[in-house]
């Protein structure tokens, strides 16, 4: 992340905007995100909601939001025209010349050559797409409604219009996924020529297809295993891994996405979306009728410093950029390093951490068990 | 003298857990208008919350009735209740003893069970008169003719004039209160004879000091009197006497026969235990009344603060609760892994988990129990013996003659499919076979002398999962026999964990010593380092299991939306956290200390 610019975090305007779009063409049986089935009506009236959450939150046109991110649900369940409609409500409130980072999310079989084209038109200059497997009964037992030909399409579609920043998702630790198949997916990933692969072990909910049929996820020596594998490979072909869950080629990290991990200010619009500004955190209502009903908020918090300082660890440790001690301690007054010397100390000698220069980084056993090592540091000021 | 003694009927209910014994004395207290309808809480003689929830009694009550017969005349009844559980069984027997008879309360559903049986052969040792009384019968289930058929053959007692009742709808509950009038004997006596008073129970009152439940056999007591105890040999001076209504009422004498209770200044409810007799100091009775027993606690475990900055919030609590318990026993102990504790002593595993949860709910205490133990007798070869209720303390094994443990006369009834099962189970824990009684044409008594040890050992749960929960169990000590028995030691981290120390038969040390590790390494979380979990006897290693290190746990997903809930998770999981001890650098749950008693055999 070297080229990236480090922004002080004395900045306390928000810089990235968040839209979700709810919905989608069917549920696939892992997904616990705010959503709804895609209807043509609602959807006209959900852009027009998102229009009126818009001039609630923004007063005038922002000239300093650098990332937006586009994410859902399915975006690209929306019509072209509602496309359009949506990008000209982003333009009308963000400078979108000043974007850095223009990214919406996709799915393989909705993604068309005029929904691209039209991406390109208003700005948008990186896609996410839901890859999540490469075998095709993997991808019909997950309620995916996609094939793996659908992917090697749409990349074909964005790489012959020139959309060379792009990312693609996979699931790990699917049911009945071993480990020959984990190393066959990510041989097609790499053959598709992705800048930036997220790949995110399978968490089950109840309120899932997956949490009412009980599926019991892998045990955790499994999952650290898959997670070794599958970052021996990516590391071989030049990724780096630089979060959790992330992998990018050097300088393609996801800049939208590292505000939460610095915990950065955000703008967030759209049902369920969540924000951070002006030193509150808030979440929208997850109900589409409270939203199409303009009742957009549904809780918010105060951070205080204290809290804000727990946040910063918290989502600090979880990439290799890590805690900056001078810088921690310029924003709260007090060492980091030294706060939780012993703790640290012991994280270091078991390899879960580093602590070199004034920074204090995970290794990749500290990102595996991140929990442990964040309740361990923290355990006190919880 | 406040009553007529031809008028006053003494008597208490027998029943087995769930057949309706406090619905049926709420009944009662309704129907003799003891308590006016608005005062009543459900099953108001179990005063205690957990006592309710649990729907058992623990702490005896008694409380007195006046009752208009249909003969015209004002009947005294003084109902006594009674625990039931068989850890209390001696106390049952002090309460049975204060009455001239008792009602058999068996669900018109269920029929009799051992419980039942061991309650109602105490009430005939106590040469009480017993009525039958069928309950539930509104219930569409009911069978009273096989209810009353099991009573014949099992009890022996002629169900001719067996009650048929519902404490629940009230259904000839008025039939009940005849027949206690007409079959319940009047109590016998001599109002000038030098005073017999039996105490069948105590509370503490931070007032008055004890307040002792007596039921005066002979003579009478006034208040000013000085009265002696010929149990403990404590003197003291009488300074208020009453009956509870169960509203406390102030009399100034009791008299033979008569049934209340006495203040007299008493500091410790250990002076005044169950079966004590209380006489005069001016005119003192020859002998006491028959069948007290000192206190002698059956099981035995270790309590420990999780924060050991509650130590003396423990202490307050235990002498607290102590004060109304007087078969609760503890003394100061320091645990090397878990620090400064006590040693407490109880009459059987429910006791335990009754002052465990009282300490925790009523005194908000975080706690952690060690497995319990019985009293090893350890000869010595210096020819001292030291009665040991804590493994850890047992000496150097070079210095040990011997170790002889406490065996009860255990008593199962069960369906006789069960029988097989059953003697294997009591094979396997080192059971000598005594009798096999048959009961009816179904069930049989199974008679067993087994190891108390054997028995605090999941041995109930075992009993009831072996018989798809239809066996029941009744036991009592017997004696002290000579065992083939060692010291197993857990060994956490390389270090050696006094407080999971246990004695164990000897063959079954490697077993035993397995399931506990493979059970700590199930409790214990991983840490960020590899946790080995060691048995070993006498310093040679017989068992290990590892604790792997932390490997993955962490959220895949963290964006916007998840930040905060995030947070909320850490915060979450720190309350987890909250009853764990520190031993080393190891965070131990709660449960791992009693994971000696959780173990499934069937694992391994």
């Amino acid at each position: 992340m070297a080229n990236q610019k480090v922004r002080k975090n004395k900045d306390s305007r928000a810089h990235a905007l968040y839209i979700h779009i709810p919905f989608c063409s069917s549920f696939c049986y892992y997904c616990d995100f705010p959503k709804t089935i895609y209807d043509y009506t609602e959807a006209d009236a959900y852009l027009r909601a998102l229009n009126q959450e818009f001039s609630y939150r923004i007063n005038e046109p922002l000239n300093d939001i650098y990332t937006v991110y586009i994410g859902g649900g399915t975006p690209t369940s929306l019509t072209p025209v509602q496309l359009r409609r949506l990008f000209e409500i982003v333009k009308a409130f963000i400078n979108t010349d000043n974007v850095q980072e223009y990214t919406v999310e996709a799915n393989p079989e909705s993604l068309t050559d005029e929904k691209i084209k039209l991406f390109k038109e208003y700005g948008v200059n990186r896609v996410s797409l839901g890859v999540e497997s490469t075998d095709n009964h993997v991808l019909k037992d997950i309620g995916r409604k996609h094939t793996y030909e659908d992917v090697i399409r749409a990349v074909s579609l964005l790489k012959k219009n020139k959309f060379t920043n792009y990312n693609l998702d996979l699931i790990l630790d699917l049911p009945k996924v071993n480990e020959v198949m984990i190393r066959k997916d990510i041989e097609n990933i790499l053959s598709l020529g992705a800048t930036h692969i997220s790949i995110y072990s399978l968490e089950v909910y109840p309120n899932t297809v997956f949490g009412k049929q009980g599926v019991e996820p892998v045990d955790s020596d499994t999952s650290y295993a898959h997670y070794k594998l599958v970052n021996d490979l990516l590391k071989k072909a030049g990724y780096i891994h630089y979060e959790v869950s992330n992998w990018s080629q050097p300088g393609y990290e996801s800049l939208h996405n590292l505000t939460y991990w610095r915990n950065e200010k955000y703008y967030g619009l759209g049902m369920g979306a969540a924000g951070y500004i002006r030193g509150f955190r808030y979440k929208n209502n997850e109900n589409i009728n409270d939203y199409l009903n303009c009742h957009f908020q549904k809780e918010k918090e105060r951070v205080n410093k204290k809290s804000k300082a727990t946040y910063e660890v918290m989502m600090r440790l979880r990439t290799i950029e890590g805690i900056n001690d001078a810088q921690f301690k310029a924003n709260y007054g007090y060492s980091f390093i030294e706060r939780y010397k012993e703790k640290i100390d012991s994280f270091v000698e078991t390899g879960y951490l580093t602590n070199a220069n004034g920074v204090v980084r995970p290794t990749f056993n500290g990102m595996m068990a991140l929990n442990y090592v964040l309740y361990k540091i923290l355990e006190e000021d919880l | 003298m406040a009553y007529s003694k031809d008028k006053i009927r003494n008597f208490s209910i027998v029943a087995h857990i769930d057949h309706g014994k406090s619905t049926l004395a709420d009944r009662i207290l309704e129907q003799t208008g003891a308590v006016a309808p608005r005062d009543m809480k459900e099953q108001i003689l179990d005063s205690m919350d957990l006592e309710r929830e649990r729907g058992i009694t623990i702490k005896l009550n008694a409380v007195t009735l006046s009752y208009k017969a249909d003969d015209g005349e004002t009947y005294i009844f003084n109902l006594i209740d009674t625990p039931g559980h068989v850890d209390f069984s001696y106390e049952v027997s002090r309460s049975l003893a204060a009455c001239e008879g008792a009602l058999l309360v068996v669900d018109a559903t269920q029929g009799v069970e051992a419980q039942t049986l061991a309650n109602v052969y105490l009430a005939i040792d106590n040469n009480l008169e017993i009525i039958p009384v069928i309950n539930k019968i509104d219930l569409p289930s009911a069978d009273i003719e096989m209810c009353k058929k099991e009573i014949e053959e099992r009890v022996g007692i002629d169900c001719a004039n067996a009650l048929e009742v519902s404490a629940k709808t009230g259904q000839n509950v008025h039939q009940l209160l005849e027949a206690i009038v007409k079959y319940v004997p009047a109590p016998k006596g001599d109002e000038n004879s030098p005073l017999k008073a039996l105490i069948f129970d105590s509370y503490y009152d931070s007032y008055r000091g004890a307040v002792i439940l007596i039921r005066v056999k002979e003579g009478c007591v006034h208040v000013g009197d000085e009265i002696y105890l010929m149990g403990s040999k404590k003197t003291y001076k009488v300074t208020e006497l009453g009956i509870r209504t169960p509203d406390e009422e102030k009399v100034d004498a009791l008299y033979a026969g008569e049934v209340g209770y006495l203040c007299a200044q008493i500091k410790d409810v250990k002076e005044v235990r169950p079966g004590e007799t209380v006489t005069l100091v001016s005119e003192p009775a020859s002998e006491p009344l028959p069948g007290y027993k000192p206190l002698t606690p059956m099981v035995y475990c270790g309590l420990y603060p999780v924060d050991s900055q509650n130590y003396n919030a423990l202490k307050d609590a235990l002498e607290k609760l102590s004060l109304n318990d007087a078969s609760l026993t503890f003394a100061p102990e320091t645990s090397k892994a878990l620090g400064f504790g006590f040693r407490c002593g109880f009459l059987g595993l429910l006791h335990m988990d009754i002052v465990q949860e009282r300490l925790e709910r009523e005194y908000n205490l975080d706690l952690i129990l060690t497995a319990p133990s019985v009293i090893y007798k350890v000869l010595l070869t210096n020819g001292e013996t030291l009665d040991l209720d804590n493994p850890s303390n047992l000496p150097d094994m070079s210095s040990v003659r011997e170790i002889d443990e406490p065996y009860v006369k255990a008593s199962i009834m069960t369906p006789e499919e069960y029988i097989g099962p059953i003697m294997e189970l009591c094979h396997e824990r080192r059971g000598i076979f005594l009798d096999n009684q048959y009961f009816d044409k179904t069930r049989s008594i199974l008679i067993y002398e087994l190891p108390l040890s054997e028995i605090i050992y999941n041995f109930f749960d075992k009993l009831k999962s072996y018989t798809k929960g239809y066996a029941s169990l009744d036991y009592e000590f017997s004696s002290y026999k000579k065992g083939d028995l060692v010291k197993v030691d857990i060994l956490l981290n390389g270090v050696s964990v006094d407080a999971l120390s246990m004695i164990t038969y000897r063959p079954e040390a490697y077993r035993r010593g397995l399931a506990v590790i493979q059970k700590m390494k199930e409790v214990i979380p991983r840490h960020q380092f590899l946790i080995p979990v060691q048995a070993a006897i006498g310093g040679k290693i017989i068992a290990r299991v590892d604790i792997k290190p932390v490997r993955k746990d962490v959220l895949a997903k963290c964006y916007g939306g998840d930040i905060t809930r995030k947070k909320k998770l850490l915060e979450k999981q720190k309350e987890g956290k909250k009853r764990m001890k520190k031993i080393g650098a190891v965070d131990v749950p709660q449960e791992a200390f009693m994971s000696i008693l959780s173990i499934d055999d069937d694992n391994n």
